[in-house]
């Protein structure tokens, strides 16, 4: 096995650990050390900083150039929002509905061969940061998506009245409908970031490429000027965020399968 | 050297006896000074709240001096002897600390008042030269007894009240309580200390509306807060997080069409009631409003009794911690110098296995000098 396969299944050991870790607890009803959890979390995503660090020295580029590089990059991104928003806002229960999230990611890619390192040419820097800035968009509202599945099952364990212990571990509803707004406002944000730096490439990606990140801006920010001049339900915003982000998954495919 | 406990507690003695047999925060020096002067006692430990009276004793001859000290007490009282006194020596009393100090003796199971209770008994007592190095090695590895079962355990998990299980919920849907705003609709004790319970986490902006508006502005005073006249409390739903209510009203005063417009003006942020009038006071429809989450007085009271009966399911992990740690108590000899056979006998606990301090709650009087009731 090659030192990347290597770091990489070391990788997605300790996500697996993570999400193993929160369904024992959870199971329990005693989910309570959120550090476990940031613990088993941390490693694996200092093992991926690893991987694309190298790769991205020994290729000379952003590594985003084949499958296996692309959903590394995606599963890191959502392991970065996850440390990001889940200090900021004290959701570290986010950890149990991230770890699978980015284990599934992660055991994929490594699914997927690793090319040899191929013949080095000049970076394009647009190419690149468009790329990049769309992944980490999508690992902003896969985030969103995990926030939101989270508010769904609190809010009905809280009007249904069943005090068990995952409503004791999961974080409280006002902080998860803030958490899923801000994250809806960074991915968009970052993704017409990412949609500008694809009009400054030499030659634009194909048509239906192009589309296809157009309709899911299009998507989340309709839904963004929904909220900001209608005020939707958190509930709403919740559902939203947890069905759109059946979009950049497929979107994800199709740039996987090609 | 030995030690002994003596005194009474909710589980031994009716609150007419315990409000006889209490010290008062500034008679504990002086009595400490009198209890050591006692022949035979050599170190001593008042502990005296709403719910018991215990004296912790060192002493060469137990015996003799919890016989001492009990007829002091008496004196000191003036108590008719009927009233009596439980005794725990050894590793029984070592064994009763350890669970006053992590909650198990406690009347709401696994309080954690106590703990800070037994620290001040032992902070007076050091402070007026009434420990050394004996109960001072008993009482600081019980501090760290209490916190080893608090913490590994669930005994203070969850809350126990209807005011704890309120807090509880509102901590679970708005996270941080200190921007929360509170309305009362009706001005009873129950809904007061609801809302109190609420404040002391942060909760701001009381607003109290009654049909008696003396009555609200009599309460809003006294909570801080500011009086509303009963007909206009729809007009504030939107500005307020949490409402409790506890009209007298015979028929529901809290409406669909009245909270719906509200939630609107609220741009997602929820709103918590709390009915804990009977009969009820908000329409049960209430709830299916989106961001509105609707407890009666029993979905509180469940809560509370869940969590009770969860604490009750605890005291056997409890138990274990504390049987370990007596076992293991270190440094000193708690049994050095008694005389087998006069304390031993019958003031002594019973095997490891069994101890008879832990028996269910109201079966305290492990020894007992005298039948208490």
């Amino acid at each position: 096995m090659s030192p990347e396969r290597l770091i990489l299944t070391i990788a997605a050991a300790f996500f697996l650990g993570g999400m193993v870790h929160a369904a024992v607890a959870l199971r329990r009803g005693a989910y309570r050390h959120s550090w476990t959890s940031m613990a088993l979390m941390g490693p694996g995503f200092i093992c991926q900083c690893l991987f694309l660090s190298w790769r991205g020295q020994e290729i000379g580029r952003c590594p985003l150039t084949n499958p296996f590089e692309l959903l590394t990059f995606t599963a890191w991104s959502m392991a970065l929002f996850y440390f990001v928003v889940g200090t900021t806002y004290r959701l570290s229960l986010m950890g149990v509905f991230t770890a699978p999230l980015a284990f599934v990611l992660q055991a994929t890619a490594l699914t997927k061969p690793l090319p040899a390192v191929p013949v080095r040419t000049a970076p394009a820097f647009w190419t690149e940061m468009h790329a990049s800035l769309a992944l980490l968009a999508y690992g902003a509202f896969a985030l969103a998506c995990v926030a939101g599945i989270m508010f769904l099952v609190q809010d009905r364990l809280l009007k249904k009245h069943t005090y068990t212990g995952l409503m004791r571990a999961l974080p409280p509803v006002h902080y998860l409908s803030r958490a899923i707004r801000r994250l809806i406002i960074a991915g968009t944000l970052i993704l017409s970031a990412g949609i500008v730096c694809a009009y400054q490439m030499k030659e634009l990606p194909p048509m239906t490429k192009l589309i296809f990140v157009w309709v899911i801006w299009a998507l989340y920010a309709s839904m963004l000027i929904y909220e900001f001049r209608r005020g939707m339900s958190a509930r709403r915003a919740a559902y939203a965020a947890a069905a759109a982000f059946f979009l950049p998954v497929v979107s994800l495919w199709f740039v996987v399968r090609r | 050297m030995p030690v002994f406990c003596l005194g009474l507690s909710h589980a031994s003695a009716p609150v007419e006896v315990r409000e006889r047999v209490a010290f008062a925060a500034s008679t504990v020096a002086p009595s400490l000074r009198q209890i050591t002067s006692l022949e035979g006692v050599d170190e001593a430990v008042i502990l005296s709240t709403c719910n018991r009276m215990e004296i912790y004793a060192a002493s060469a001859s137990p015996a003799a001096s919890a016989a001492r000290l009990d007829a002091w007490l008496h004196a000191h009282f003036q108590i008719p002897e009927s009233v009596s006194f439980f005794q725990h020596t050894s590793h029984g009393a070592a064994r009763h600390l350890f669970s006053v100090v992590s909650g198990l003796d406690s009347m709401v199971l696994g309080e954690t008042e106590i703990f800070g209770q037994v620290k001040d008994a032992y902070s007076v007592a050091q402070e007026a030269g009434a420990t050394s190095r004996v109960l001072n090695k008993l009482f600081q590895h019980s501090f760290r007894v209490g916190k080893l079962v608090r913490n590994t355990t669930d005994i203070q998990r969850g809350a126990t009240s209807v005011g704890g299980a309120a807090v509880e919920l509102a901590e679970k849907i708005f996270g941080d309580l200190k921007n929360s705003r509170v309305m009362l609709l009706g001005a009873g004790d129950m809904s007061r200390r609801c809302a109190q319970s609420l404040q002391s986490r942060g909760a701001s902006g009381i607003i109290v509306s009654n049909r008696s508006h003396d009555r609200a502005v009599e309460m809003a005073t006294e909570m801080g807060g500011r009086a509303l006249h009963f007909e206009k409390w729809p007009s504030e739903v939107h500005a307020v997080d949490v409402i409790i209510s506890s009209t007298a009203a015979p028929h529901t005063v809290i409406h669909l069409e009245q909270i719906a417009p509200a939630i609107r003006r609220r741009r997602g942020r929820p709103l918590f009631i709390i009915d804990i009038a009977v009969p009820r006071d908000v329409e049960p429809s209430v709830n299916d409003l989106e961001g509105v989450y609707l407890y009666d007085i029993d979905a509180l009271e469940a809560i509370a009794s869940e969590s009770r009966a969860r604490r009750e399911l605890e005291i056997a992990r409890c138990r274990q911690i504390i049987d370990e740690q007596v076992k293991s108590l270190p440094l000193f000899n708690l049994d050095q110098g008694a005389k087998p056979g006069i304390v031993g006998s019958a003031l002594n606990p019973p095997p490891p296995s069994l101890p008879s301090i832990f028996t269910p709650r109201g079966s305290e009087s492990e020894a007992k000098t005298s039948a208490q009731k």
